[in-house]
This record gives structure tokens, sequence and C-alpha cells, in this order.
């Protein structure tokens, strides 16, 4: 059976690989929670590479500002137009952050204007039940960064499943530990992460 | 040695019998029409509607057509039913190709019907319907198949100076798919294509012991819910356990390559296509039929970026539609009767009309026919002869 | 007056008469015949005679003209013009023609004297002007006829009476004002403001915005015209209504009505396309291995289908760590390149007001926009390049080697050094012996395979230091290891193909592997692209052992939203052309206006399909064969049929994957 290779996009500009544990991080908690065969660890990925069409769930993180190449901004379309999804995380999670800004206007061009995913799609229900929509972060409530709480994700649609989900929550930082030290933990933290690979491989 | 004037005399009565005789075969011939007379006509699709009336109103012992072009099921009729009243006929048309087509509705939801056509090797076949062509094929192989899009009118396949239409395809009553498998991109682009070709779906994606994701309304495999199931692999537990039934019953059963193990078991089976190390067979059991796909990863066909494959998310659906086409239950509705479909020229011309003769060289040669109106001037000018010979020679 | 004198005076009125009659008899003639041309509908519309027309016309006309000074040939002898004075005035009794005679003898006196007395001028004076009046007359009823033709032809006269007759409350029959429309289409300014006509099409294809001018013959009354849904406002103008709007962003139909009339175009807009820009210098991404100085050049190429307003180079310097970094966004080298279509800019950008600091990033891109004022300038961006100055304390041996090229890109540039060495040996094969030429193509081989150790070496060590994205022990899975080199490894296997017959000489076997190797380094190039950081640590999560040990369940029987079918729009113009082509026989009157509507509602979905309607159209309008036209249509709505194997025991149209 083909298992789930968690993909994480490298793209040419910024700092692509700014929280290499979130990929063994959510591989653990999918092979925790559910039956999905799973690869045991990720993949590094050129965004601008054919090969990163085998990957349908492509994770995007990074801090510094991000430009897409006409080849990364291609393949983007092929992956959300097929049916994939792209997942893209803003670690910097600052007021106006190069990252959201920059990331921001390179989704717009590649796929359109993302638009705010209400807080009962069924993105929420996919494996675990968010009531509230997405989970807050420690981030968030630390008052770092933005000194925000976001409310909700914002999402391109195609055929009416999410292609790109973009998340301002800086999931990437309060996923961004060993696995082991999950145990640690009274809630687990990266329940949303299930949701989002669950919500991918099944819509 | 006799004198002139009684070789006149000779001749005078040589002129009155031959006058006798001509007014006799004059006369036997309005008697009896049909006898003494044999004649060859070449008929084309146009002439035919003069030639036929009066044929059958002369009603000849013997006819031979000559065929340039197909022609109409009613002419057919009518020079068989001449064929039946006596006369003999026969006929011959070298540029008539053997051809039939027939065309339906396979149990795809696009809207795709089969055209499957007898046409001679060699011939080039163009097919076309009331639009206008819609593809030629030379035909390499014995016959042609081909799916035409959207074909809802009756489609000509044309080889030479024959075409055949063959009749609007009947209708498909589509009842659901239903599909179970794992979390996994293979379930979910399967789903996905099926759907996005337009087949209802229900859906079971097993996430976790317990924990499923479904689409529509999943219920056991049965007729007269679902026209084929679909086993992503093994998990597919609610498939796996109707199929053997839903199978015998009619229904269609599709197993991926990690769903080797389910469905019922089959004796014979037929390789579709095969690449690398692995198939696609295809097995009757009971009134259904099972596939099973051999191939790894199929999704990875939707997501390839081969230029020879323009669009692949619609390839990939176009392909698993015609797997699921392959062995789907689709009660069908008879469409009406077409006025215009014609689906086997040759065969019902030699059904109607008898066996093509090779030429008309081969056939015992036809006597030519003196109308009788030419006899009808002999005799005239025997007679006149005869008078003026007597007057001339001072007789009464 | 002498009688000779008299009779010469009158002949050179004669022959006055004779020319200027000739002349207006060929251009009466003229007029009749063009006029008879008009109405028979031999002319195009507009009123534009072909050659051949007119020369019939002016053939006609002059022989015309010298069939009358044919029959005028008797003023050129004085006799006959006095026999023809007689003829005006009887009375003379051919005193006249005696007194003039240049022969006769004797005294005339008296003859004189009674031609004097005859009053002669009275009679001839207007005869003379007769065949001029004639003439004169048959010019103005041609003229006027052809004025009538003129105007019938274009269905003026009929419109106008038609007005004049429906203001006083008469109702009159009256030809479609529909037909024989011309269009005026004037491109947006900033597009250059290009004037086009058109005669009579099933349609209008211009830039968003353009001005768009729909005139016809006759009054505005009962005219009505809607775009789209929307009203258009018509004018009257010099006995034309004329109806003006901008050409919209989206394709729609202008229906006309007249009365019982009615008619439909296709408005199918052209986008003004977004510029294209590409940083022509650096072509590549560096990390610098100190903070830098002096200046960097940047190039760009743009190119626009209208035109290029300006552009520049924008940068943005980042700094920071860990998880705070600021950013600081500006830009260079202004260029305005007043509306051409191709434009280059060039920047020098000094490093040392940057600031860099160890750490820092700095990313510059062109931004062009053009021209388009009426939606606002369309703004275009380049690929970004991208220079980060490396920290002293951190690891990264791709990154702080990079100043120099890595080693794949130095791979690369030697094999397509190889590759030139080769092909120049190739092509001076017939100038060398045999042996000299087998010893160059090994020495080749030598470095082929030089280079092969190379490229060895650089999938070993991965392996060997990395292997932090493999998956292990997993035979099933593709090695995603082998995923990122695997370009290095084709270029690898290429690279010994070549180097095997250029060992044996065999240059012209080895060239196609050399150039597979060089394109297959050049895309490991481009996926082996900056690691900012190294390589990321490597957790290989022990699936088997945590399987399923989460304290915390998922919710059972999650039901998801049914998938839509896919190109629902397909099927819809489908559906519509069935229906459409229906209309032939049942309503063939207005079959070309649910054409140029579906031409219209398809060109957003498929353009390909839009455009053989509107060749469909065309082709009916003209009336020549469609057929050609709707099967292209079909195609490109359905696709091409599939043909199958007909030997295959298995119905259900089986045909396997293309």
């Amino acid at each position: 059976m083909s298992r789930f290779v968690f993909c994480t996009a490298q793209y040419d500009s910024g700092d692509w690989d700014s929280a290499p544990l979130v990929p063994a991080n959510l591989i653990d908690s999918i092979a925790q929670y559910t039956s999905i065969a799973v690869a045991p660890s990720g993949v590094n990925v050129a965004l601008a590479s054919d090969a990163i069409l085998e990957y349908p769930l492509v994770y995007v993180t990074g801090h510094l500002p991000v430009r897409f190449s006409a080849a990364e901004r291609r393949n983007i379309r092929k992956l959300a137009d097929r049916g994939g999804m792209i997942f893209v995380d803003d670690h910097n999670h600052d007021i106006d952050g190069v990252f959201h800004k920059t990331a921001l206007e390179e989704i717009t061009l590649a796929l359109g204007k993302p638009v705010d995913i209400p807080n009962d799609h069924e993105l929420y229900r996919a494996f675990f039940k968010f009531d509230d929509g997405p989970p807050t972060t420690s981030q968030e409530l630390n008052g770092w960064g933005d000194n925000l709480v976001h409310k909700t994700l914002q999402g391109v649609m195609r055929d009416g499943h999410i292609a790109l989900l973009y998340s301002s929550k800086d999931y990437s930082s309060e996923w961004n530990y060993h696995p082991e030290s999950k145990r640690f933990n009274a809630v687990d933290n990266t329940r949303f992460g299930v949701n989002v690979i669950v919500y991918a491989l099944t819509r | 040695m006799p004198s002139p004037v009684s070789a006149r005399r000779i001749g005078e009565w040589a002129l009155r019998v031959l006058s006798i005789a001509l007014l006799v075969v004059i006369l036997m011939r309005a008697w009896s029409p049909s006898r003494a007379i044999a004649r060859s006509e070449t008929v084309t699709e146009g002439s035919a509607a003069k030639l036929l009336p009066a044929l059958s109103m002369r009603g000849p012992a013997r006819i031979h057509i000559v065929v340039d072009s197909v022609i109409p099921p009613v002419q057919r009729d009518w020079i068989g039913a001449i064929g039946r009243s006596g006369t003999v006929v026969t006929w011959s048309g070298p540029r008539i190709a053997a051809t039939a087509a027939t065309l339906s509705r396979i149990a795809d939801p696009a809207g795709v019907s089969e055209l499957s056509a007898s046409v001679p090797v060699g011939s080039v076949a163009i097919v076309r319907d009331h639009v206008g062509v819609i593809d030629s094929v030379t035909i390499s192989q014995n016959g042609l198949r081909i799916d035409i899009p959207g074909a809802g009118t009756g489609v000509g396949v044309a080889a030479g100076a024959s075409t055949a239409w063959a009749a609007a395809p009947d209708s498909l009553v589509f009842k659901r798919l239903l599909i179970e498998g794992s979390a996994g991109w293979e379930t979910k682009f399967t789903i996905a294509a099926l759907a996005e070709r337009g087949w209802k779906i229900d859906a079971i994606t097993h996430v976790a012991p317990g924990i499923d994701v479904r689409e529509g309304a999943p219920a056991s495999p049965d007729t007269s819910r679902y026209a084929a199931i679909i086993a992503v692999d093994s998990t597919a537990v609610l498939v796996a356990r109707g199929a053997a039934s839903f199978v015998k019953s009619g229904g269609g059963l599709v197993t991926l390559r990690d769903a080797s193990g389910i469905g019922p078991r089959t004796d014979a089976s037929v390789v579709l296509e095969r690449r690398a190390d692995a198939d696609v067979r295809a097995s009757r059991a009971g009134n259904g039929r099972v596939i099973h796909v051999g191939y790894k990863d199929l999704w990875r066909y939707r997501m390839s970026d081969d230029d020879s494959v323009p669009d692949p998310v619609a390839a990939h659906r176009a392909w698993l539609a015609r797997v699921v086409a392959s062995v789907a239950y689709a009660p069908r509705i008879a469409a009406r009767l077409d006025s215009l479909a014609d689906p086997a020229p040759f065969a019902d011309m030699v059904d109607r009309i008898g066996a093509r003769s090779a030429s008309l060289g081969a056939e015992s040669p036809l006597r030519t026919e003196v109308p009788s109106s030419v006899l009808f001037g002999v005799l005239l000018i025997s007679l006149l002869l005869e008078l003026a010979s007597r007057r001339l020679r001072g007789a009464r | 007056m002498k009688a000779a004198r008299r009779v010469a005076r009158t002949q050179s009125q004669l022959r006055i008469v004779a020319l200027v009659s000739a002349l207006l008899w060929t251009g009466a003639v003229l007029l009749a015949v063009l006029a008879v041309e008009l109405v028979a509908g031999s002319w195009k519309r507009g009123g534009l005679a072909s050659r051949w027309d007119w020369d019939v016309a002016l053939a006609i006309a002059v022989l015309t003209g010298c069939w009358v000074l044919w029959r005028a040939r008797y003023v050129l002898s004085r006799r006959r013009v006095a026999l023809w004075m007689e003829e005006r005035a009887p009375s003379l009794q051919y005193a006249l023609v005696t007194a003039s005679d240049p022969l006769a003898s004797g005294d005339m006196t008296l003859l004189e004297n009674a031609i004097e007395g005859s009053n002669i001028d009275i009679f001839v004076r207007p005869a003379v002007l007769t065949p001029v009046i004639y003439a004169g007359v048959a010019l103005s009823v041609m003229a006027g006829a052809f004025a009538a033709a003129l105007t019938l032809a274009s269905g003026r006269a009929t419109v106008v009476v038609h007005d004049v007759l429906s203001g006083v409350g008469v109702k009159t029959m009256m030809p479609n004002r529909l037909l024989g429309l011309t269009v005026r289409v004037v491109a947006p300014a900033y597009a250059g403001g290009a004037v086009t006509s058109l005669d009579d099409p099933s349609g209008v294809t211009a830039l968003v915005g353009s001005s768009i001018a729909l005139r016809g013959a006759g009054g505005i009354t009962g005219i009505g015209v809607k775009l789209g849904t929307r009203d258009v406002r018509v004018a009257g103008r010099n006995d034309e209504w004329e109806a003006t709007f901008q050409m919209p962003p989206v394709a729609t139909t202008i229906s006309l009505t007249d009365r019982s009339y009615d008619r439909v175009l296709a408005v199918i807009p052209i986008a003004d396309q977004p510029p294209v820009v590409i940083m022509t210098q650096p072509t590549r991404d560096t990390v610098w291995r100190h903070v830098p100085s002096g200046a960097i050049a940047f190039s760009a190429h743009a190119t626009d289908d209208i035109g290029l307003t300006d552009g520049y180079m924008e940068y943005t310097v980042t700094t920071g760590s860990g998880e705070i970094f600021k950013s600081a966004t500006s830009s260079t080298g202004a260029t305005r390149f007043g509306g051409a279509k191709v434009a280059e800019i060039h920047v020098s950008l000094g490093l040392a007001q940057l600031h860099l600091t160890e750490g820092a990033i700095l990313s510059v891109r062109a931004v062009v926009s053009d021209n388009n004022t009426l939606s606002g300038p369309a703004i275009s961006t380049s690929d970004t390049r991208t220079f980060r100055v490396a920290r002293a304390d951190e690891y990264d041996s791709l990154a702080v080697e990079a100043a120099p090229p890595p080693p794949t890109e130095r791979s690369l540039l030697t094999e397509r050094i190889l590759i030139i060495s080769a092909e120049s040996l190739f092509r001076k094969q017939a100038s060398l012996a045999k042996l000299e030429y087998v010893t160059s193509s090994g020495r080749i081989g030598l470095d082929q395979a030089d280079l092969r150790k190379k490229v060895y070496g650089i999938l070993y060590e991965q392996d060997e230091a990395g292997g932090t994205n493999g998956v292990e022990g997993d035979d099933e899975e593709l090695d995603p290891q082998l995923v990122l080199n695997r370009d290095l490894k084709e270029a690898y296997d290429a690279m010994w193909d070549a180097e095997r017959s250029l060992n044996i000489g065999e240059i012209k076997i080895a060239l196609p592997f050399m150039t597979r190797a060089a394109r297959a380094l050049d895309r490991a190039r481009l996926a082996d692209r900056l690691y900012l950081r190294g390589r990321p640590p490597r957790i290989v999560v022990n699936i088997e052992k945590i399987r399923l040990t989460g304290k915390e369940k998922g919710i059972s029987n999650v039901v998801a939203k049914p998938r839509a079918r896919a190109d629902s729009a397909l099927a819809r113009l489908d559906g519509s052309l069935d229906a459409t082509l229906g209309l032939v026989r049942s309503d063939p009157a207005h079959f070309v206006d649910a054409l140029i509507r579906l031409r219209a509602e398809a060109t957003p979905v498929n353009a390909v399909f839009a455009t053989a309607l509107g060749d469909a159209v065309d082709a009916f309008r003209a009336g020549t064969d469609m057929t050609a036209s709707l099967v292209r249509a079909r195609r490109a709505l359905l696709g091409a049929p599939r043909v199958g194997n007909p030997a295959l025991p298995w119905s259900g149209s089986w045909s396997g994957i293309r």
C-alpha cells in the first residue's frame, strides 16, 4: 500500500526549513491517532521541481520574504488544480511581517486572493472536532509577534475543497519540537495538524 | 431453275410466313410478357427510383443489377419483391464494401457511446453523424471500435460506396458507485475522479479504527442501488462482504492493486492491457463482471507531468471511468426507432436480393432482347414488300 | 449677311452642339448604367463600384457618345448644313443651298435678298439648341435615377419615407434596418486609439474599454439596442442611427431590435495582458562569506502587449535571527518606458548603503507596470534574486562555498565544455587520421570520467553526511533521497554511457548521453539550491511502536460533502450546441443568433470552441459549408474520439491508457 509522505517545500527565497521538527511531529501524531499508512520521515522537495507533484500535500513555512519563481508558481497552480493541497504557515507571526505580506502577495498571484475559512468548515471536523475553529497557539496567547489571536484561517478554494490553506497562527513554532516531548503535553497541540492531513487525504 | 416470276412468288410466300411468324411472336409476348426477356441494368441510388417501376411493370425473366452505391432499404425491398414475383434477380457491385455498424451507450456518465463496426481491412472508414465528419480511420485490423463522446444520435460508417448507419443508442439508467478504502491518495483521487466524471458516489474512507469519512449513504452492495463497487485496498470490508453476491446478480466489481483478494473466484480472465509487470484483467462471475487493476499508485497518473498527456486530471478520470464502464451494471431504456438506421446494408442486400455475383461475366450470358416495337416494324415492312411485289407483277 | 457666311456660322454652331450633346449623352448613359448596376446589386456595400462595373459603364457611355457624333457627321459638310437649314425653313425653296454653293455662278442678289427677307434664324436657332436640351434633360434624369438607385441600394430612401409617413400616422412596410451594419472600433487611448471599421460583422472583438459604434441606415424610431441586459442609448445622425458603447471585460452579446426584426452580435473582449519581466542579471542567488562592499549590477528585460509605463528594482533587506526579523523594502532605478513594448532596466545597487550585517538577506526583484489607464496598470514582478551574508558561526558547507560555483554547477559547466569539445572534434573527423581522432576522443572520455567521479562524490557525500531525508527500510516507497538526487543519478548514468562511447571514438553516440547528463545536472542544480541552515535534523519516527497509542480519539463517522461533477460548464455548452443545431431545421431564422449567443457564452469557458463557433457563423453567413467549423467546435468541447482495439474480447469500451 502506498504510504503518505509528509513533504516540506523547498522554495528558492527565504528560510523554507525554519521548522525542521514539524514533519516528524505530525508524522508521529498521524501514527498515534490514525491507521493511515505514513512514511516514518518526511521529505524536502524543491517546489520548482517536477517531483513536488508526487506529494499532493505540501507544507510551506518560513520567516523571511517569500518570492516564488515562475516554476514554483506553476507547480503551486498544478497542485491546486489537480486536487492537492498546500499548507502555508507564517512562522514569522509578526505585525505586517515580511513572510505574511509577501506570501499573501505570492499566493494571490499564483492562485487568487485567499478568503477566510469559516470556523464551521469541515476542516475543523475532519478528525478531531474544533468547535471554535483553528486552535489558538501559545505564540498568540503569549502576545508574541503581532499580538493578535487570529480568529480564522484563510484559504483558496478549488471545486469546493481547500486547495491552499494559509495560517497566520504560527503553527510552525507550535509544532516544532521533538515528538518524544509530546508526552509532556497535557493536551496534544498537534491535533489540528492531524485534521489538516486527514482533510487533505480525504477531501 | 425457277423462272423470275416463280422466284418472286416464293419470295412473297416467304414474306407472308415471316409476317405471320412475327405476328405470332408479338402476340405471344403480349400474352406472357415475362418470358423471353432478360435485362442488364446499372442502378444508382438516383436511377433506381425511375427504373424500378418500369421493371415492375414489364416483369422481365431475368435482371442483373450493377450497383454503384448502396441503395436504400425500400428499394432493396422492391428489388427483392421483383425477385420473388418470378424474375431471376442477380446483382453485382464491386465498390460495395461489407460494412456494418452498431452504436451502444457505455456506462459512463460523460455520455460516451461505443461504435463497433465491421469494415474491410485496408479501407478507410469515415465516421460521421448528423453534424458532419467525426473521424476517419484506416482499418488495419478486423473492424473498428471507437468511443464517440456525446453521440446521442445515429452514427454512420462509410467505406467505399457503402455507408452503414447505426441507430441512436439506448439510454442507460445510472446507479451509484460504492468506493471503499483507507485514507490515502489512491482512495481520495479514485473518489474524486469518478465523481468529477459524473458518477454519484457512496464512499467510505477508513481513517482509524471506528473512524471513517463517509460520502453519500454507503450501504451493502446491491444492484438496486449500485452499478459497481470499488475496493481500493484490503480495508474495504463492506465491499468484500457483499461482493460475491453483488457480482453474481449482475453488478460490477473493481479491485485495485491492494485489494486483490476481494471478490468472487473466477476461472478465466481476459488481460485488457499490460504494462511492465502489471496488468488489468477482466473476468465474469455469474451475471456480473470483475476487473482487477494491477497497477500501483494510479493517482500518480493524475499528478504526472508528462508532456504527452496534456490534461492528466481528465486522462485519469477517463481511464478510471473506462475501467468502471467495463463492468458497471446499467439497465437500458430502448431508444426510439430510428427511421434512418441502416446498420448492415451489405448483409441486408444479400438477405433480400441474394448473394453478390462475382461479376456479370461469371453468370450465363444474358440473351439479347429485341424490342416488340422493332418486331412490329419488321412485320409492317414485310407486309408492304409482299403487297408491292404482288401489285407490281399485276396480281391483286 | 451673305448666305455663305450664314451657313458657315450655323455649321460652327452645329459642330459645338454635336460635341456638347455627345458629352452630355455620354454622361447620361454612364449614370444610367451605373444606376442599373447599383439596383442589380453588383456593387459592394458602401457604394464602391468595382473596376469591372466602371469599365462596363464607361464602355457603353463612350460608344453612345461616338454614336451621337456619328449621327451628327453632316456638320462636316457645308452643303449638308445648308440643306439642314433649308429643311427648317422650307419657304426658302433651296435659295440658301444655291446661294451658298461655291460653284454657283451668276448674280445671286435676288437669292440673297430672299434669304435676308425670310428671317431664317427664327427657325434655325431653336433647332440648333434642341439636341443639347434633349441631352441635358437626359443627363438630369439619369443623375436623378442614379441618386435614387444609390439611396435605394442603401435602403435609406425607404427608411426616410417610412419615417415621414409614420410621423403623420401612416403605417408602411419598411425594410430591416439591422442589415448592412457598420461597426467602428476605437481602441483605448492608452493602446494608441487605432480605428478599425467592420462591415456587417457577426461579432466584434476588441480590447477591453474600446469605444464601439454600431451604425445602420434610417431613423432611430423603433431601434432598440441591448448590451447583455443593459440598454444602450441610440442616437440619430445624418440619416443614420448609431449606438455607442464600451467593450465590457466579459464576453456578451449585443441584441438589436427593429420592430419585428432582431439581430444578435457577439461582443468578445480581448484582455490587456500584464507585462512580463525577467531578471537577466544576476542569473542566480548567492551567499556571501563576508559582509560585501562595492555594488551589484542588476538588469531586467520587460515586455508588454500594449506598452510599458515604468519599472524599477525593488529590494528588501531582512535582518534578524531566531523568531525576530526586521525587514525594509525600498526601490531604485526607476525608469520610464513611455509606452514601449520592450524595455530594459539597468541598475547598479551600492551595497554600502544597505548596511548589511551577518545573516542579512537581500532580496531583489524587478517590478514593471503597463500603461493601462482604464482598469489600472497591471504590475508584474520578476523572479527574486536572494543574497545572504553568512554568519561567522554557522556551518553550512554549500552556503559558504557558494561564492565559487557549487560542485554541481561546476560539473555542469565542465560538461558543457566537454560537449563543445566533442562537437568540435566530431566536425573535424573527416580531416583527422582515425588514430588521432580516436585518441582525442579518448582524452575527452578521460575528462568525462573525472567529471563522473566528481558527481559520484557528490552523491556519495550526500548519502554519507545526509540521509536526513531518507526513509529507511522502505522497499515499497520511492526513496526520498533518490527523489532529490535522481537527476544527479541520471547525469551519472548518462556520463557512464558517454564515457564508454568516447573511449572508442564514437562521438556521435556519446553526444546525446552528454547532452542528457548536462540537462540532468541542470535540473539537479535547481533541486539542490540554498540550504540556509545546513541540513535539517533527521528524525525517523518509529511508526510501528507508536501506532494508535494516542490518548485522544477523533470523531467517528465524519460526513464529507459530495464532490461536484467536473466540466459541468462544458456539458452545459454541449447541450446548448445540440439545441442550437436543432434550430437549423426548426427555426433557421434564429439559428445564427443562437450560435452567436453560444459563442459569447462559451468564450470565457472554452476559447477554442468559441472561435470555432465564430468561424461557423461566418461560414453560414457567407453561404459556405460550416461543417468543418462545427466539427472543430465539437472536438474542442468533447475531445476526439478514441479508437479502441476491435479484437479485444471484452465490451464496455476498453481502449486502454494512452
